[in-house]
């Protein structure tokens, strides 16, 4: 009897396990790690981690990001330094096994966007104000941004908009996008979040967080861009520029001869100091970077660009004889007033004192070099270069003259040279457009050309050409001549854009991209290869180089 | 502060003896209570079967005298019983399903003796138990095999034991010469490829998890629990051949029981022992002098390209101000390296009477290392009892903790020399140039008692960054409980309750919580050591880390048995369900630049502070049966089978079934044995006294996933040092499973010629699948891989032991034995289809690739040194640079062998160079005795296998200003040197020191591995039941063509880091003395 009863007491114990459900049991936890189906997404500050972790994804790229654009132009050529894997890049050989080659990177970025888009919970309010919204809005151009970037980099790309939390996910077939589909997509995705707020994190590690995030009408104005939709790309990049409140002008840094003596040799240099710090007024967007590998990814560009402790000193890349040759080949004037003597003077067109002081200062004021003493066995190099637009150690994406000269663009492609070229010799502000632009192109191109007379004056807007070349206002060799149609001065106007983008922005990681949509815009081929053949300036044209990227399947890395 | 220390341990133990006292004070009155009033019922045989008379004689095999009061029964039945009479002879009636008697004396082994087809005179001839045992009452078909006996050694360890004792059974590899580290075992082959390898080790009856891939602060150490465990409290090792299937998913890698001992007489016993050791500096490579080291540093110097032409170092006039302090002729291994000294004291209380038995044992371990601060203590407690509760309710009542305390330091050749300074002592000792002195001489020429700084001879060429520090700083300036320490405790409560339900019936639960703390601290003093750069964190000048970790195993395992016999048909059943939850979590901190040495420990002013953590969790559910049966103790058949689900396992796994929402594992096995011997038709006559055949097929499991691999998760990253960021880390694989491992076994037992000689042996084959690997990813989910199952192996090997008794008289009794064992093991198949792969590990490329086995060396090889500059440009061989420049090898520049012929030496001419996997390895043994003394020899051996000589690959890579071997003095000097040493240059440009065969040596050896002799003196006092003394040495003699300190080196518990001497602390010769005394 009583062992019968034991016997079944012992049953029971034994299928316990059966009984409680096992799933339960073997349910295990982490403190180290949160499992997807814990991570809802429904309490306000999940949203902040979500959004630091995206942008701590995106440091990944942003290297990658500069050198793509930097390597493959016609502005720096690499030093025998310089790594394999940055010669391929530069040679336009690089294979799926190049440490720049890794499309899964930008997925980590998008597959972060798409779990946020698609888990947040925009319906939750806290004060009545919508808890997740700004930050949807920041996730969608992160991730847009990111697709654009994939796209130029790859050509065509799988499309996903849905999270990858399963294998089977991964696996799927995905539709093949290209550069016109994702930016379409994106211009419908991206348009309702134009008058969306950045959300307010104030400052990280004394960086502003507003920084880290990319104002969604210049991203629009970069997709309607490549997609050749120039008018509203003129449109976003406008209204971005005017917004109440939020204005930003061209700011009048530049680096010019001083216009209070005429030997040429004093300068006056506020141009670098634009460089000189992440919280300038220049810098717009950028990706926050890691001071150390320890704490995180931190960029190795200063290490590709300069002379730093960590490269030995050995930089890896310089200033393309191109660049140089197109630096010294601009005309620079100032307008020299001394008393009532009021004359323009222009500048020699060589200088004794530095080789770089010859047209446009820019270059020699964000680029210099020198040659250190030390032991000959030392392991550091001894000739060493500083690029001064490598100062901080972040990524930056936009900043002001840029998105200027990408206005320029578009209001040149729209229609509107002269506005654009504006831009460029005057600055855009209501005296100077009444005064330079014909009154038909300003009735066409309508509230583009609407600025703020008490933004928008000759204090704070400045010609982007002027940054470099003195007064570029009263420059008579820096002139839009009367052309036969509108399609020759929209090309005229474009190559000024194209070398004021090689001026500007040298060194920034632009202008491979920048020479790409100009060539697609123009379906001219030659347009691209031509430049790239011709980095070593005049007297070394890459014949084989110019042969190898008429095919365009050349511009594209290749994915495994 | 050691008083302390110590009182701290006496407090501890006086605390747990009473609780246990108490506890067991409470449970056995309950028991005498429970107890007087069930009188227990005779147990008569049911007298139903026809029954045959025997009978026979039994003598003493030496003396052929014959032997009285010798126990004869049935085998396996104590149904059937008779005793033998002053004559030797005996008379008994058995079945006729009765196949076979078993005889047993006391001081003899016990014998089974086949009936066959005879009638009467069945006579047996007993062998004295000096001679190690022949058989064994066995009731399974389950091949595995028992070892006993550990009292007579100093180890602190079994590891050690195991290797003598099952050499070929287990392939044991010491981890290094370090007190307790113990060994890296493998059974039947290497059963995987990235998960571990190492063998399940179940501790009375509990499995626990043993740390095998954790990592510690202190390089080269790993953090070994069977140290936690004293070798005097364990009776038996048994390692399983087959019949893993109740082990579940953790089965593949092999079993191995440890047990530990109980009280099995009512007699109270106390066994006291104190035993010491001696052991002797390891033997080191010889290094180059002060004169010779001179030579080669002012050679190196000029491949520096330096320009200077004047170095203090160099300047031979005595009145010169630096001529002293770089004029010695130090040999630095003297200031690390110690004959160390080891200590040991245990009691052993064995008693109780028909209610409560305990065995209680108390044990105190004191052991030096070879290698200076690295001693080991170990306090140990152990209480295991039995207690009758109530009338059949039995319970099992364990409890023991153990304390060890270490110092540590680091220890080996580090794999990282770019971004660190040399921190290991032992190292530092060999590299150290000697013509430095370990003391400083001060302003007037004097040597001072004080440290001498990290070396300067080469700042003024070279700078700081390669200066190395004083091995002596680290050593002195590194001493503190709060700097280098070690501490490991171990506290198990096991509580087995067992219901006798009837004669037949049982149920036991068998819970068991296991408590593992474990911290350690570790810092690199300022003082002695230079400031170094690491990368991406800049100069720093010393680090100090510290780490705690927690693992905690909560074991429960509830059964019901069932036997029974129906004549010859014996039938035993028992089923259970068993759960786990075992938890690990770690913490650890590091940082930089504590200011200085008098504040060691973590603070939020160090600098580059990182933090590191692991919260590991996994839950178990086991449901098993396991049946055994026998006819006639002639046919033998077992099977059991367990189904096992997982927390680490995916939800969608395949291969098992689904049942209650989760995924489950079947883990079948089946064996099967025959004893042709009882055959009746058998003839024993022709010598064969015994033999058995068996067959066994198992499919078991290997368990040891990533436990949140199957699961999509999040994890954080911080951003700008401030923030938090949470993003995908991982893309759960939802089919995620354990290794499967099917094996196939077979044996046979054979004693022949009067029982003279004895041999097994054992084949087997396992075939490995769903390995656990790697696999990539589909690049849109933004991660490159995640853990799958694919790719396989396969294991087949034997192993085989003899043992003859050689000599059988009243006095000497002499046998000898061999045991040998060899796998072969082939990688099948891998992921990301067949792709084979690299694994570079301490300068070692590892190649995985389909048809090798696991672990080979992948190099170049070399054609020797090219004499002259006419040679070189005749090959024009050369290799490119990072920057692309082609740069061709020269006079005194290695020939490596250009495999595509294509003049480039690069990644592609890689082969295969060497395979650390042996062609066979075991022990030979014998002992032998002489009335009370005993003598016991025992070697081991390894033939075949390959060892990538890192350590070499350093002192002779002619590269770095490190002081060399003296084989570096025959290095190439001179255009038409004839040489195989090539020339030396600073930073080893043409990569004349990688990895190549010049590194592969062949590591086979033949060790004398234990001597003991033992001597039992006679005595017969009152108060002192027996006195035995002996003394042990080990390691005596190796023979071996191997360059390094030690053949048998190991890097890890890894398959894929076999064979790689790194140099950690190689294993001395060593002396013990003990004493045992029986009280």
């Amino acid at each position: 009897m009583k062992s019968k009863s034991i016997i079944l007491a012992g049953s029971l114990l034994i299928s316990l396990g059966v009984i409680t459900s096992c799933e339960d049991m073997l349910d295990t936890t982490s403190s180290l790690v949160m499992f997807s189906d814990d991570n809802a997404l429904d309490e306000a500050s999940d949203s902040v981690y979500s959004v630091i972790g995206i942008i701590n994804k995106m440091q990944v790229i942003a290297d990658r990001t500069v050198l793509l654009g930097e390597l493959r132009g016609d502005l720096v050529e690499l030093t025998a330094n310089a790594s394999v894997d940055l010669q391929e890049l530069a040679e336009f050989t690089a294979g799926t096994g190049n440490a720049y080659n890794s499309p899964s990177d930008y997925y980590a970025v998008i597959n972060n966007c798409n779990y946020f888009l698609a888990t947040a919970d925009t319906s939750l309010t806290k004060r009545n104000e919508p808890v997740f919204m700004k930050e949807y809005a920041v996730v969608k151009t992160f991730r847009a941004w990111t697709y654009l970037q994939l796209a130029i980099v790859y050509e065509e790309v799988p499309f996903v908009t849905e999270p990858i939390l399963t294998e089977e996910e991964a696996n799927k077939d995905y539709p093949m996008y290209n550069i016109d589909s994702v930016c379409n997509y994106f211009i419908k995705d991206l348009d309702p979040y134009v008058n969306t707020d950045f959300p307010s994190y104030g400052a990280i590690n004394n960086l502003d967080s507003k920084k880290f995030f990319i104002p969604v009408r210049v991203l629009l104005g970069d997709l309607c861009l490549w997609a050749e939709r120039y008018m509203e790309a003129a449109q976003y990049y406008h209204d971005y520029l005017v917004l109440d409140n939020y204005e930003v002008t061209t700011g009048t840094s530049q680096v010019t001869w001083s216009n209070q003596v005429t030997t040429f040799d004093m300068m006056l240099e506020n141009y670098s100091y634009q460089f000189s710090s992440i919280g300038n007024d220049e810098v717009i967007s950028y990706i926050p970077m890691e001071s150390s590998a320890a704490e995180g990814v931190c960029s190795e560009l200063k290490d590709v660009f300069t002379s730093t402790s960590n490269n030995n000193y050995y930089y890896q890349t310089t200033p393309s004889k191109k660049l140089i040759e197109l630096s010294a080949a601009q005309s620079n004037c100032i307008v020299y007033t001394n008393g009532t003597t009021r004359d323009t003077l222009y500048a020699p067109e060589t200088n004794e004192e530095n080789a770089l002081w010859v047209g446009d200062l820019r270059l020699s004021s964000v680029y210099s070099t020198e040659t250190v003493n030390q032991y000959s066995n030392s392991t550091y190099s001894s000739e060493r270069q500083e690029i001064g637009k490598y100062v901080t150690d972040h990524v930056v994406l936009y900043r002001r003259s840029q998105i200027y000269l990408r206005f320029a663009e578009a209001l040149n492609r729209a229609g509107f040279p002269q506005s654009a070229f504006a831009v460029l010799k005057y600055g855009l502000y209501p005296s100077n457009i009444n005064q330079y632009i014909a009154a038909d192109e300003r009735a066409a191109a309508g509230n583009l050309l609407s600025f703020s007379q008490y933004s928008f004056s000759a204090s704070n807007t400045l010609g982007i050409h002027s940054r470099g070349c003195g007064n570029a206002a009263a420059n008579l060799n820096y002139v839009l001549p009367t052309l036969a149609t509108l399609a020759d001065s929209i090309n005229y106007v474009e190559d000024l854009i194209c070398n004021e983008n090689a001026l500007e922005t040298s060194f920034e990681g632009y202008r491979f991209f920048d020479l790409m949509r100009m060539s697609l815009h123009r379906n001219d081929n030659t347009y691209l290869a031509g430049k790239v053949a011709g980095r070593k300036g005049s007297s070394g044209y890459d014949a084989s180089l110019y042969n190898l990227l008429l095919d365009k399947g050349k511009w594209f890395l290749p994915v495994e | 502060m050691k008083n302390r220390q110590s009182y701290k341990k006496v407090k501890r133990l006086l605390n747990f003896g009473l609780y246990s006292i108490i506890f067991l004070g409470t449970v056995t009155a309950f028991g005498q209570e429970a107890s007087t009033n069930q009188p227990s019922k005779p147990n008569l045989p049911a007298e139903k079967y026809v029954l045959k008379e025997l009978s026979g004689k039994v003598v003493d095999a030496a003396t052929g005298l014959p032997l009285a009061g010798v126990h004869v029964q049935a085998y396996n039945n104590a149904g059937y019983a008779a005793m033998t009479g002053e004559d030797g002879t005996y008379t008994i009636n058995v079945p006729n399903f009765v196949t076979s008697l078993a005889v047993d004396l006391d001081g003899y082994n016990m014998v089974q003796c086949a009936i066959n087809n005879r009638v009467a005179s069945v006579d047996v001839s007993l062998y004295s138990n000096l001679f190690s045992d022949d058989y064994r009452e066995r009731t399974s078909a389950i091949r595995q095999k028992t070892v006993v006996g550990f009292d007579l050694s100093g180890e602190i360890s079994i590891d050690p034991q195991i290797q003598t004792k099952l050499g070929s059974d287990v392939r044991t590899v010491m981890r290094s010469g370090q007190p307790g580290m113990g060994a890296a075992m493998f059974m039947n082959g290497l059963n995987s490829l990235s998960a571990n390898a190492q063998p399940l080790i179940v501790i009375d009856g509990v499995l626990l998890d043993m740390q095998y891939n954790r990592s510690m602060l202190h390089d080269g150490y790993y953090n070994n629990l069977l140290a936690n465990i004293s070798v005097n409290d364990i009776e038996k090792v048994t390692v399983l051949k087959n019949g893993t299937a109740i082990y579940g998913a953790n089965g593949a890698n092999g079993v191995i029981l440890i047990d530990t001992k109980r009280n099995r007489s009512m007699a109270t016993k106390i066994d006291v022992t104190v035993s010491g050791g001696f052991e002797l500096m390891p033997t080191l490579p010889s290094m180059m002098d002060a004169s010779q080291y001179r030579l080669y540093a002012s050679e190196l110097l000029g491949s520096t390209g330096t320009t200077l032409m004047d170095f203090k170092f160099l300047k031979e006039d005595p009145d010169y101000y630096y001529y002293k302090q770089y004029h010695n002729n130090t040999d630095w291994t003297d200031e690390t390296y110690q004959n160390a000294f080891t200590q040991s004291y245990g009691i052993n209380v064995q008693g109780g009477d028909d209610v409560a038995s305990y065995n209680l044992s108390v044990g105190y371990t004191d052991g030096n290392s070879t290698l200076k601060k690295n001693d080991f203590s170990r306090f140990n407690l152990r209480l295991n009892s039995d207690i009758h509760l109530f009338r059949n309710l039995i319970t099992r009542f364990d409890a023991s903790f153990s304390d060890v305390q270490r110092d540590l330091r680091d220890d080996g050749v580090t794999d990282d020399f770019e971004s660190s300074t040399i921190t290991a002592p032992g190292f530092l000792s060999l590299i150290k140039s000697p013509f430095l002195n370990p003391y400083a001489y001060d302003t007037q020429g004097n040597l001072s008692s004080f440290y001498a700084d990290a070396d300067d001879y080469l700042d003024e060429v070279i700078g700081t960054n390669v200066s190395l520090a004083n091995p002596c700083s680290i050593l002195e300036y590194g001493e503190a409980k709060n700097k280098n320490s070690f501490g490991n405790s171990m506290i198990n409560i096991a509580i087995t309750p067992t219901y006798q339900i009837s004669k037949h019936f049982s149920a036991s639960e068998h819970f068991s919580y296991t408590l593992v703390n474990t911290y350690e601290n570790y810092y690199l003093p300022m003082t002695g050591v230079p400031t170094f750069t690491i990368k991406n964190i800049g100069e720093v000048t010393n680090v100090a880390q510290s780490m705690a970790a927690r693992q905690n195993e909560f074991f429960s395992d509830t059964r019901v048995a069932w036997d029974n016999r129906y004549g010859g048909h014996a039938i035993q059943i028992f089923s259970g369900f068993r759960f786990m939850n075992n938890t690990y979590s770690l913490y650890s901190l590091k940082g930089y630049n504590t200011g200085n040495d008098k504040t060691p420990n973590m603070s939020t002013s160090l600098t580059d502070k990182t933090t590191l953590g692991a919260d590991d969790q996994c839950r178990t559910l086991t449901y098993y049966t396991s049946a055994d049966y026998n006819f006639k103790e002639t046919y033998y058949l077992s099977g059991g089978v367990s189904m096992e689900a997982s927390s680490a396992f995916g939800k969608d796994v395949t291969e098992g079934i689904q049942l209650g929402g989760v995924a489950w594992g079947l883990f079948p096995s089946v064996q099967g044995a025959w004893v042709v011997s009882s055959e009746p038709w058998f003839n024993s006559s022709h010598g064969i006294n015994y033999l058995k055949l068996n067959v066994g097929y198992d499919i078991s499991g290997n368990d040891d996933i990533d436990y949140t691999a199957s699961r999509s998760y999040f994890s954080t990253s911080k951003m700008q040092g401030s923030i938090d960021g949470l993003s995908i880390a991982n893309i759960g694989n939802t089919t995620l499973q354990w290794e499967t491992t099917k094996r196939l076994t077979a044996g046979v037992e054979m004693n022949l010629i009067n029982n003279f000689l004895t041999v097994q042996a054992n084949v087997f084959k396992g075939w490995t699948s769903n390995l656990l690997t790697l696999k990539e990813l589909a690049y849109v989910s933004g991660l490159s891989s995640n853990w799958s199952n694919e790719g396989s192996l396969e294991n087949k090997g034997f192993d085989a032991s003899f043992n003859a008794k050689l000599l059988n008289l009243k006095n000497w009794k002499w046998d000898m034995g061999a045991s040998v064992a060899h796998y072969n093991n082939e990688i099948t198949s891998l992921s990301n289809n067949n792709a084979s792969f690299t694994t570079d590990i301490y300068g070692a490329t590892i190649l995985s690739q389909v048809g090798s086995p696991v672990g080979v060396f992948y190099g170049y090889k070399t054609d020797g040194v090219y004499a002259t500059t006419a040679e070189a440009t005749a090959d024009g061989y050369y290799q490119v640079s990072s920057t692309g420049v082609r740069e061709y090898f020269g006079a005194g520049d290695m020939k490596f062998i250009d495999t595509k012929q294509d003049n480039e030496i690069n990644e592609e001419d890689r082969q295969v160079i060497g395979d650390p996997n042996p062609d066979i390895y075991g022990n030979l043994f014998t002992n032998i005795s002489f009335k009370r003394v005993t003598l016991n020899v025992v070697f081991n051996y390894s033939l075949g296998n390959d060892v990538f000589n890192y350590e070499r690959s350093i002192l002779e890579s002619g590269s770095r200003f490190y002081n060399q071997t003296t084989a570096m003095t025959n290095r190439w000097t001179y255009e038409g040197q004839i040489t195989n040493i090539p020339k030396i240059a600073y930073e080893d440009e043409m990569g004349n020191s990688r990895f190549s065969d010049r590194w592969i040596e062949d590591g086979s050896y033949l060790r004398l591995k234990t001597v003991t002799l033992s001597y039992t003196l006679p005595l017969h006092f009152m108060y002192i039941k027996g006195f035995s003394i002996w003394g042990s040495a080990n390691n005596l003699l190796t023979f071996t063509n191997y360059l390094g300190s030690d053949p048998e080196c190991s890097l890890g518990n890894s398959t894929l880091c076999q064979g790689i001497d790194r140099g950690l602390l190689a294993q001395g010769r060593s002396f013990t003395f003990g004493v045992k005394i029986n009280l």
